[in-house]
């Protein structure tokens, strides 16, 4: 029956014109919800119907087409009497409809003035709160969102991609369109909870802030300011709390609705960031064409964003102040050109990894293909792997992955210098780094070494020449040697290697051997007790691992020379002697008159393992050894009879000096 | 002619240097127990039966019953001479101790984090977690991770055979998963995660 009105209806086109102007207000509605232009000539309306009864009026429209669009099984219903002309006006109106297979209804005010085809609607979705203000008098049409998902309505209406599906939000605030520019915009709306999660590395989760934002539908751009102050955000590595480090976000996009959208965006926090990236999605693919980033404050960033990072690479409770910049340009497809970082009197402290840059500053620039300007870096002072280094400056190209020193430097350590010559790096991002130098260690003063260690003071220096090095796996091996001339004699290192130096357990690695040490200054300079006489020695396979002994094969021995008096104290007896737990081996006998012995010879080895060291000297037989041969009258012997010991416990007792006092 | 053979045999010396892989096993297990012991906490019990007695005490006591073994047990069993206890694998092993109780443990038993079959750890899920916890389970793993590269290699080293370094490795695969919780994730051969 329904069915044959609506066609009886769709034949008579005066009963169409009648009733058309009320479908206004309803197509108006429809046009403003879904994104529509404003025109009012290409309506066409099947199976219109009057319902009318006692209580209220209305039209029922099977199906209104406008176009190319069309909505379905449209009811418009006033519970008053529906009067048309000369003026319809309904305080309680209700609207309900079929779009796209879902179903929609609004209900609130109406009016329509037949003398002015005036006509204006105020109306609230009825399952959210979303609040259409419309006047045939103005364009544009306001919409008060309170806290709604806008994505919602969006998916209802047009659609929305998988991904964005997902995405949880509440929106409050104004946004107005523009029915004939096809403008939208919204000032300071709020918005909170936004979640979205992309994959579980990349995820925004409880976002809130403000917006405004200006959608020019025709001019295909969109400009917008966004502040972030609730929510977090991980990002790979990268975790914002934005309650922390609240951030705005002011950007554009050009070429929406195309293929190719443009984008700028500005992301500053106000103490510690400004940044800018320009891109474009093409196809659903972001492309960045340049990044920069600005860090003014970066104790501040350190705290809030870059400590948590650094973290993950072993570099965590680095401490930093000062400022720096990166910028970075990428070709076309999005490949990484060229990438510049420059440093403004910026300051670094790791302990944990022995690193220090005081007032550094300078620049870095890197290019993938194209040589770039050369990078220079200056400082205050700089420690590396503790090793510290003084005020001086570096020039430098890299390329690609090409390190190179630019031309010589040299280096103020301590009072003397590390002088650095063709220096360079290949395939610094593979596994197999190809490493050159050459280098001169100019001397430098041991005390100074042994003050900054906590050691001893020594005196003497140290120097040498290092024609190379390999780099095998983690492991940096150093060709050629250093030469120390300390306590009178000669010491050359050799082997010298690296492991792991800025990582878990760092290990230097050497092999030592020494000749022509003065005793007398080396027993005084530990505090031993004075013996007099040349000592040589070697130590193999030395590792220090940690910065802890953690093996070696070592053997001291004294040589016997022509003009030289080998004697050896009774305190160093005694200590020597403490070395098998005995105390006051002499001081408590009558040998403790004798201020000195003779001897003819002393040795002592050690092979560490396992923090064992097993002791041997001169005639090693079982488990007995000889550490000093006496000469003379009275001829003191040192005999050792325990092999294994403890190595702390024997550098403990070899050291300290006081042991038995 | 004799002499001319016994030149000839005398020549033709092979030395085998072989790689203990018992020894290093067993010295692996005895590291893998003391990490996944925790720092001094106590590791969760077991709420099971079979947690009174597990296949390694069943084999230890039928062992200890065997009259044969009251001569001859303690002899083998001192044997193996591969160290684990150089300062520097001391050092990684506290650390790798005290990690496991403050957090690869819940880690572990969440199953956010599993063994992977090349002698690591990897985040196998950690949707379950805060954001800022999936932030900082990438530093305990990393952490871990690193100290574990070291402990192979340092392990090697102690042991005057730093080209061992890859079946020391494997040695402690077999034990890392061996010795997982059940309920704890690891990646099979195939690579697959599944649950122990």
């Amino acid at each position: 029956m329904l069915k044959n009105k609506v066609s009886h209806c769709q034949m008579q086109a005066l009963c169409l014109r009648e009733l058309s102007r009320v479908f206004a207000v309803v197509s108006a509605l429809l046009l403003l919800v879904c994104q529509h232009a404003w025109a009012d000539d290409d309506w066409k309306v099947l199976g219109l119907q009057s319902i009318n009864d006692e209580q209220s009026g209305g039209l029922f429209i099977e199906r209104l087409y406008w176009q190319g669009d069309h909505v379905d099984q449209l009811f418009y219903r006033c519970p008053e009497q529906l009067t048309v002309y000369p003026i319809h006006s309904c305080d309680k109106a209700a609207l309900s409809f079929e779009y796209a297979g879902q179903k929609f209804q609004v209900a609130g005010k109406t009016r329509f003035d037949w003398s002015d085809k005036h006509w204006m609607a105020d109306v609230k979705l009825s399952d959210a709160n979303v609040y259409f203000k419309l006047d045939s008098a103005d364009p544009q049409v306001l919409m008060n969102l309170d806290k709604v998902n806008p994505l919602m309505l969006v998916e209802r209406f047009v659609g929305l991609p998988e991904w964005a599906r997902s995405i949880g939000m509440e929106f409050s605030g104004l946004v107005t369109h523009h029915l004939l520019s096809g403008q939208s915009s919204t000032q300071e709306a709020s918005f909170s909870g936004l979640d979205f999660e992309y994959s579980t590395d990349i995820i925004v989760a409880g976002l809130g802030g403000t917006i405004s934002a200006e959608l020019d539908q025709s001019g295909q751009q969109m400009i917008y300011q966004i502040t972030l102050n609730q929510g977090e955000m991980l990002f790979d590595q990268l975790y914002v709390n934005f309650v922390a480090y609240p951030v705005s976000i002011r950007g554009q996009l050009a070429g929406l609705f195309t293929d190719e959208i443009t984008f700028s965006t500005a992301v500053n926090n106000r103490q510690s960031l400004q940044s800018a990236v320009t891109g474009v999605i093409r196809q659903d693919e972001l492309i960045i064409r340049k990044v920069d980033i600005k860090v003014p404050d970066s104790h501040h960033f350190n705290q809030q964003i870059l400590a948590s990072v650094l973290r993950i690479y072993g570099f965590g409770q680095t401490e930093m102040s000062g400022g720096f910049s990166l910028s970075a340009a990428f070709d076309p497809a999005g490949v990484l050109t060229e990438w510049q970082l420059l440093l403004d009197d910026y300051y670094l402290l790791n302990d944990r990894r022995k690193l220090q840059a005081d007032a550094m500053t300078g620049v870095v620039n890197w290019g993938a293909q194209q040589p770039v300007e050369h990078s220079q870096m200056r400082w205050q002072q700089l420690v590396l792997a503790g090793m510290p280094v003084n005020q001086s400056q570096v020039e430098f190209i890299y390329l690609a992955d090409q390190f190179a020193l630019n031309g010589i430097h040299e280096f103020p350590v301590f009072d003397g210098s590390i002088q650095l010559r063709d220096f360079t790096a290949d395939g610094l991002l593979s596994d197999a780094v190809d490493l050159s130098l050459k280098a001169t260690i100019a001397p430098i003063s041991l005390r100074l070494i042994t003050e900054k260690l906590g050691w001893p003071e020594m005196s003497g220096s140290i120097s040498g020449d290092i024609p190379g090095l390999v780099k095998r796996g983690q492991v940096i091996e150093f060709l050629g040697g250093l030469n120390l001339a300390v306590f009178q004699g000669q010491m050359k290192v050799d082997n010298l290697s690296m492991e792991r130096l800025f990582g878990v357990a760092p290990v230097i690695a050497a092999d030592i051997s020494f000749s022509g040490f003065d005793l007398a200054q080396l027993t005084e300079t530990f505090g031993f007790g004075r013996i007099t006489g040349l000592l040589s020695g070697e130590v193999n396979g030395l590792r220090i691992t940690n910065w802890k002994t953690d093996r070696l094969d070592a053997r001291v021995y004294t040589v016997k020379t022509k003009g030289v008096k080998q004697t050896i104290s009774q305190r160093a007896i005694d200590n020597i002697s403490s070395l098998g737990g005995i105390k006051g081996a002499i001081s408590n006998t009558f040998l403790r008159f004798f201020d000195d012995f003779r001897y003819q010879k002393i040795k002592l080895s050690c092979v560490l393992h396992n923090s064992v060291c097993q002791i041997g000297g001169l005639k090693n037989q079982g488990n007995q050894f000889v550490i000093v041969e006496g000469g003379g009258i009275p001829k003191i012997n040192i005999v050792g009879f325990v092999r294994s010991i403890n190595w702390e416990e024997f550098i403990d007792r070899l050291l300290n000096a006081n042991y038995g006092n | 002619m004799t002499l001319f053979s016994f030149v000839w045999i005398s020549a033709c010396v092979t030395i085998n240097v072989y790689f203990p892989a018992a020894e290093v096993e067993s010295a692996a297990k005895e590291f893998v127990g003391d990490v996944l012991k925790g720092d001094g906490s106590e590791q969760p019990a077991k709420d099971d039966q079979s947690a009174l007695f597990d296949g390694h005490d069943i084999r230890l006591m039928a062992h200890q019953l065997n009259p044969l073994n009251w001569f001859i047990g303690q002899a083998h069993a001192q044997s193996a001479d591969i160290t684990l206890s150089s300062p520097a694998i001391n050092a990684l092993k506290e650390k790798m101790k005290s990690r496991f109780s403050l957090s690869l443990q819940g880690y572990l038993n969440q199953n956010v984090v599993g063994f992977t079959n090349d002698g690591f750890v990897e985040v196998v899920d950690a949707s379950n977690l805060p954001l800022r916890d999936r932030q900082t389970v990438k530093a305990v793993v990393a952490d871990e991770n690193r100290d574990r590269t070291a402990l192979y290699r340092e392990v090697a080293i102690a042991n005057d055979h730093p080209e061992w370094e890859e079946q020391i490795r494997q040695a402690f695969v077999k034990q890392w998963i061996a010795q997982a919780n059940s309920g704890w994730m690891y990646q099979n051969q195939s690579g697959q995660w599944v649950k122990k």
